[in-house]
C-alpha cells in the first residue's frame, strides 16, 4: 500500500465523487488501471468533456492539445488539473510534490525525470506536461526495466519515443525493457514513418505498401542509418542472441542474420532482405514463401498426392480424427495413408477436436485427449517414434497458458509417456503458447500457428526454438481431380514425419462412449440394485446399518454421476487395456458411495505422517476416488510396467519415498481412475487368472472385483456385490458397443 | 405441606428431562456410530457381526472418530447434566439414571421401530 497512492484515490473520490461517469475507486492505495482510468474521466471532465471514457482518446488528446498544450509553473492550469497530474506522477511512482494543485519544484523535477525515462526530453525540453506525455501518464505502462526487461529493449523504445513521438499517430510505447504487442505495433510504425508514409497513410499494418517499401531499403555490411537502427531493433526483439542496437550493418549484425536466416530457413545471405524483415516483423514472415509441408482437411487422393508432390511438397500434416458432433470429414481416410507412402508424402499426425478456448484445457482433458489419440494413431497405423501435434486453437493469453494448456499438455505428456512405447507429443498453436509449453518439457516440437498474425500469442513472441512446421498461408494447389487447398507450411527439419506405416489396428467388440441420453435408466437400475443389496440412496437402510457411515457423504446419485464424468477416460483406458469398463466402474462408483468420515480421517493421519512426523505410525491408506492404497497401487503399476502394458519406473512399495509421491498422486482422480485398471490387472495375475479381457467370465470378473478390495473373507461379499453392479453396467454397456 | 414440597420437585424433573431428550436425539449419531464401530471391530472379531468389507484403513481412523466425535458428545453431555443436576438440586443416582435413560430414548425407539427413522426421512 502506497501512502500517496491512497491520497491520489482520495483526491478521486472527493473532488469527483459525484460527478456522473466517474465512479469511485478503492481507497486501497495501490495503482491499477480503475485509478488510471478515474484519473482520465477527471480529466475528461476537467476539460469540458461531456461523454466521459476510460480510454484516452482523440477527443481527450486534441481538447487538452488546444486548451492546455503545455501545463508548468506559470501557465496557469486549474489547480485540479494539476493535481490529476501530480495523482498521476505518484501513481507511476514519482514524487507528485503533495496533491494540492501547485505546479511547485518538485513537479517540475518530476516531469522532467518522467520525460528522460520516456526518452523525449530532448522533443519536450523543459519541465512542462505536454499533452502526449499526459497520456503516457494516464496508464499502467512502465518507463523503468521492470524484473526480467532488458535494457536493450528499452533503449529502443526510448529511441522509438525520442524520433516518432511528433508523428500524430505514434503515442509513446513503454520502456520496460519488454517486446509487447503495442511495441511491435510502434515498430511498424516507425517503418512506415521511415518509408514515408504520411501520418494517414502509416496504420501499423505490414500491407502492400509497406512491404514494397521494404523490398526497395535492403540492407547488407556498410548501411548505416535509421533503417539500421529499426532492422536491429526488430533482431533485439526477436530476441536473436548478441544483437546489439545498432546505426551500422556491421559483419557481426550480418552474421547474426545468417544465423536468423538459418533459424527460419530463409536463404541465408547476412542480408537485410525483404524476406528476413517480414520474419522479424509479422508471425506469418513473406507468407508467399513455398514450404515444403502442409496440412489439410481434406482426404489426399493419388491425384491430389501427385499435384503437391509437383508443388514441391514432401510431408503432409493430417488429422487423426474427426470432432465428434461434427460433420466435417477430416480425418484420415481409409488407405489414404498407403497413397501417401506410395507417393513418396511423409506424414505427420494432427490430434484436434475442441480446443477453441481455455475452458477445454485442463489436466485431465489432456488424459482423455492422449489416451484418443494413442488409439487412433494405431488404428491408423502409425509407428513408434511418430510425434503427435495437439492443438491449441485459440489465442490463449498469457495467463490462461500457466492456467489451463501446461497442465493440460502435462496430462498428455503423462499419458503418452505411460502408454505408448515411442510416441512422441508435440503442439500445434501459438509461439507464445508453444515456447511456453516446450519451455515445460512437455513438447518436443512446435507446429506453430503463424498464420495467425492477429493473435496476442504471435504479436511481439519470437519463433520457438523448437519449431517443426511453421503455417504461413492457406494456398490452392493443382487443378482438376488434384485440386486441394492446404496450409503451407515451412518445415525446419525438425520432424520430417513417417514414411511408412503399420497395417492398423481395427478392433471389434471394445466399449464405446456411454449414450448419455440412458443416464436416468441406468441411475434408476444402479439405485434399484444397491437398495436390493441392502444400500439405500443416502447413508443406511436402518440405526444399526453400517453404511450410516456415509451420511453426509456421497449418494447414489452422486457417486453414479461422478463416475460417469470420467466416462470418456474409462472408455478410453478399457479400450487402450482392452477389457470392460464396467470392470473400472465397478469399483469407482461403489468407493464413492461408501465413502465416509474414516477415510477422510485416514487420508488426514497418512498426510500428517508425512507432512508433520504424526505420532501415530500410518504411512498409507485407501485414498483418492477409487480408495487405492499407494502401496497397491505401486504393485499394480510395477506389474504392468513389468509386462510392458505401460510405461513407467519401478518403486519400492516398501519405500516411504516411493509410497508418499503415489499417495499423493492418487488425489488425482486421472490417475486414480487410471491406477484401477492397473489394480485389475495386478490382481487377476496374483490370483492366477488371465488378464482381463473383452471375454473374461462372470466368475473370474467376480473374484477380480473381489482382489480389487484385498484377501480376506469379506472381501469375497465385495466381489458378489460388485458383480451385481458390473451386469448392471453391462446391461447398458453390451448393446452400445454392439450397436 | 408434603403435597406443596413434592409439587417444586416434580418440576424440578422438567428442565433434566427436555435437556435430555433434545441430548438424545443428537445424541443418535454418536450413538449409531459407536455401534459401527462395535460392529465393525470388536463385536466382528468376536464372530458376532460381519464387517463392512469396504472399510480397510484399519482401526485407527475409527478410534480417532470415537474419541473426538463420540467422547465430545459425551464430555458435552455430563457438562451439561452436571450444571443441570447442581441447579435443581436433585438426588444425584436418581439423576444420572433418569438422564441417561432418557438420552438413550431416541436411540432405542429407532431401534425398536425403524419405521420412525423412515418416516422422519434419517433411513
Amino acid at each position: 500500500m502506497d501512502e500517496m497512492v491512497l491520497r491520489a484515490q482520495r483526491f478521486i473520490n472527493t473532488i469527483y465523487g459525484s460527478v456522473p461517469g466517474i465512479n469511485k475507486v478503492a481507497e486501497d492505495g495501490i495503482t491499477g488501471w480503475s485509478t488510471m482510468y478515474a484519473l482520465t474521466r477527471c480529466l475528461q471532465h476537467e476539460l469540458g468533456i461531456t461523454a466521459l471514457s476510460d480510454n484516452f482518446g482523440p477527443t481527450t488528446m486534441s481538447t487538452l492539445q488546444s486548451k492546455w498544450p503545455s501545463i508548468g509553473r506559470s501557465t496557469g492550469a486549474p489547480a485540479n488539473l494539476v493535481r490529476i497530474i501530480q495523482s498521476g506522477l505518484y501513481c507511476k511512482g514519482y514524487d507528485g510534490g503533495e496533491i494540492d494543485g501547485l505546479f511547485n519544484d518538485r513537479v517540475a523535477a518530476a516531469v522532467q525525470k518522467l520525460k528522460s525515462d520516456v526518452g523525449v526530453s530532448s522533443v519536450y525540453p523543459g519541465d512542462a506536461m505536454v499533452p502526449k506525455l499526459f497520456k503516457a501518464l494516464l496508464n499502467m505502462d512502465a518507463y523503468v526495466v521492470i524484473s526480467g526487461g532488458s535494457s536493450t529493449v528499452r533503449s529502443i523504445q526510448q529511441w522509438m519515443n525520442a524520433r516518432y513521438v511528433n508523428r500524430a499517430n505514434f503515442f509513446i510505447v513503454p520502456c520496460d525493457g519488454y517486446f509487447s504487442r503495442d511495441v511491435q505495433k510502434a515498430l511498424m510504425l516507425a517503418i512506415q514513418f521511415e518509408l514515408g508514409m504520411s501520418d494517414a497513410q502509416a496504420t501499423g499494418v505490414f500491407g502492400p505498401a509497406t512491404q514494397a517499401g521494404l523490398k526497395a531499403n535492403t540492407l547488407s555490411v556498410g548501411s548505416s542509418g535509421p533503417w539500421v537502427q529499426l532492422f536491429s531493433a526488430a533482431m533485439v526483439f526477436n530476441r536473436r542472441d548478441g544483437v546489439t542496437f545498432t546505426s551500422t550493418f556491421d559483419s557481426n549484425l550480418s552474421g547474426k542474420v545468417r544465423t536468423f536466416q538459418d533459424f527460419v530457413k530463409l536463404p541465408v545471405t547476412g542480408n537485410g532482405d525483404f524476406q528476413t524483415w517480414a520474419s522479424l516483423l509479422v508471425s506469418t514472415g513473406d507468407a508467399t514463401r513455398k514450404g515444403s509441408a502442409f496440412d489439410c482437411v481434406t482426404e489426399i487422393t493419388p491425384a491430389r498426392a501427385d499435384a503437391l508432390k509437383a508443388a514441391g511438397y514432401s510431408i503432409a500434416g493430417r488429422y487423426l480424427c474427426n470432432v465428434p458432433n461434427t460433420t466435417l470429414n477430416k480425418m484420415i481416410q481409409p488407405g489414404e495413408l498407403a497413397v501417401l507412402a506410395a507417393k513418396g508424402l511423409r506424414v505427420f499426425p494432427i490430434y484436434q477436436t475442441w480446443g477453441g478456448s481455455a475452458d477445454y484445457f485442463r489436466y485431465a482433458q489432456g488424459v482423455n485427449d492422449a489416451l484418443a489419440a494413442i488409439e487412433w494413431a494405431r488404428y491408423h497405423g502409425f509407428k513408434s517414434g511418430t510425434r503427435i501435434y495437439f492443438a491449441v486453437d485459440f489465442d490463449a493469453l498469457d495467463y490462461q497458458v500457466t492456467s489451463n494448456i501446461i497442465p493440460h499438455f502435462r496430462g498428455i505428456a503423462d499419458t503418452v509417456s505411460e502408454h505408448t512405447g515411442g510416441y512422441k507429443v508435440g503442439i500445434y498453436g501459438p509461439r507464445n503458447v508453444c515456447s511456453r509449453v516446450s519451455g515445460e518439457g512437455l513438447t518436443s516440437a512446435s507446429f506453430v500457428s503463424d498464420m495467425s498474425t492477429g493473435f496476442s500469442g504471435n504479436l511481439g513472441y519470437p519463433m520457438p526454438t523448437d519449431w517443426a512446421f511453421d503455417q504461413i498461408a492457406t494456398i490452392n494447389v493443382g487443378s482438376g481431380a488434384g485440386s486441394i487447398q492446404i496450409d503451407n507450411n515451412i518445415a525446419s527439419g525438425l520432424d520430417d514425419g513417417q514414411s511408412s506405416f503399420n497395417p492398423g489396428t481395427v478392433e471389434a467388440n471394445l466399449d464405446v462412449d456411454f449414450d448419455m441420453s440412458k443416464r436416468d435408466a441406468l441411475l434408476h437400475d444402479i439405485q434399484n440394485y444397491l437398495i436390493s443389496i441392502g444400500v439405500p440412496e443416502e447413508g443406511g437402510s436402518d440405526i444399526f446399518d453400517k453404511d450410516n457411515a456415509t451420511l453426509g457423504c456421497n449418494t447414489t446419485t452422486e457417486a453414479f454421476d461422478i463416475t460417469l464424468a470420467h466416462d470418456r477416460l474409462i472408455t478410453s483406458l478399457a479400450r487402450q487395456l482392452k477389457m470392460r469398463k464396467a470392470l473400472i466402474q465397478c469399483p469407482i462408483l461403489w468407493e464413492i458411495r461408501k465413502w465416509n468420515m474414516g477415510d477422510m480421517v485416514a487420508d488426514g493421519v497418512v498426510r500428517s505422517h508425512y507432512t508433520n512426523g504424526s505420532p501415530i505410525d500410518k504411512n498409507d491408506c485407501s485414498t483418492g476416488l477409487a480408495q487405492i492404497f499407494a502401496e497397491t497401487a505401486i504393485k499394480a503399476r510395477n506389474y504392468s510396467i513389468q509386462q510392458g502394458i505401460i510405461s513407467g519406473t519401478i518403486l519400492d512399495p516398501e519405500k516411504e519415498t516411493d509410497l508418499w509421491p503415489v499417495w499423493q498422486k492418487l488425489q488425482d482422480e486421472s490417475y486414480n481412475i487410471s491406477t484401477v485398471a492397473y489394480v485389475h490387472i495386478w490382481g487377476a495375475h496374483e490370483l492366477g487368472l488371465p488378464r482381463p479381457g473383452l471375454t473374461t467370465s462372470e466368475d473370474d470378473t467376480r473374484r477380480i472385483l473381489a482382489r480389487y478390495n484385498g484377501v480376506t473373507a469379506e472381501a469375497e461379499q465385495y466381489g458378489r456385490e460388485l458383480l451385481g453392479l458390473y451386469k448392471v453396467f453391462e446391461k447398458y454397456h453390451a448393446p452400445l458397443r454392439n450397436s | 405441606m408434603n403435597d406443596k414440597a413434592a409439587h417444586p420437585r416434580r418440576i424440578a424433573w422438567i428442565a433434566p428431562a427436555v435437556v435430555n431428550l433434545i441430548l438424545g436425539c443428537a445424541g443418535v449419531f454418536p450413538l449409531g456410530f459407536l455401534w459401527i464401530f462395535l460392529a465393525q471391530y470388536p463385536l466382528a472379531a468376536l464372530g458376532l457381526t460381519d464387517r463392512e468389507p469396504t472399510d480397510n484403513d484399519g482401526i485407527v481412523p475409527w478410534l480417532i472418530l470415537l474419541v473426538g466425535g463420540v467422547g465430545t458428545f459425551i464430555v458435552v453431555w455430563m457438562g451439561i447434566n452436571a450444571g443441570l443436576r447442581k441447579l435443581s438440586r436433585l438426588a444425584r443416582p436418581q439423576y444420572w439414571l433418569f438422564s441417561t435413560a432418557l438420552s438413550l430414548l431416541p436411540f432405542a425407539a429407532l431401534a425398536i421401530f425403524p419405521d420412525i427413522g423412515k418416516s422422519l426421512g434419517l433411513f
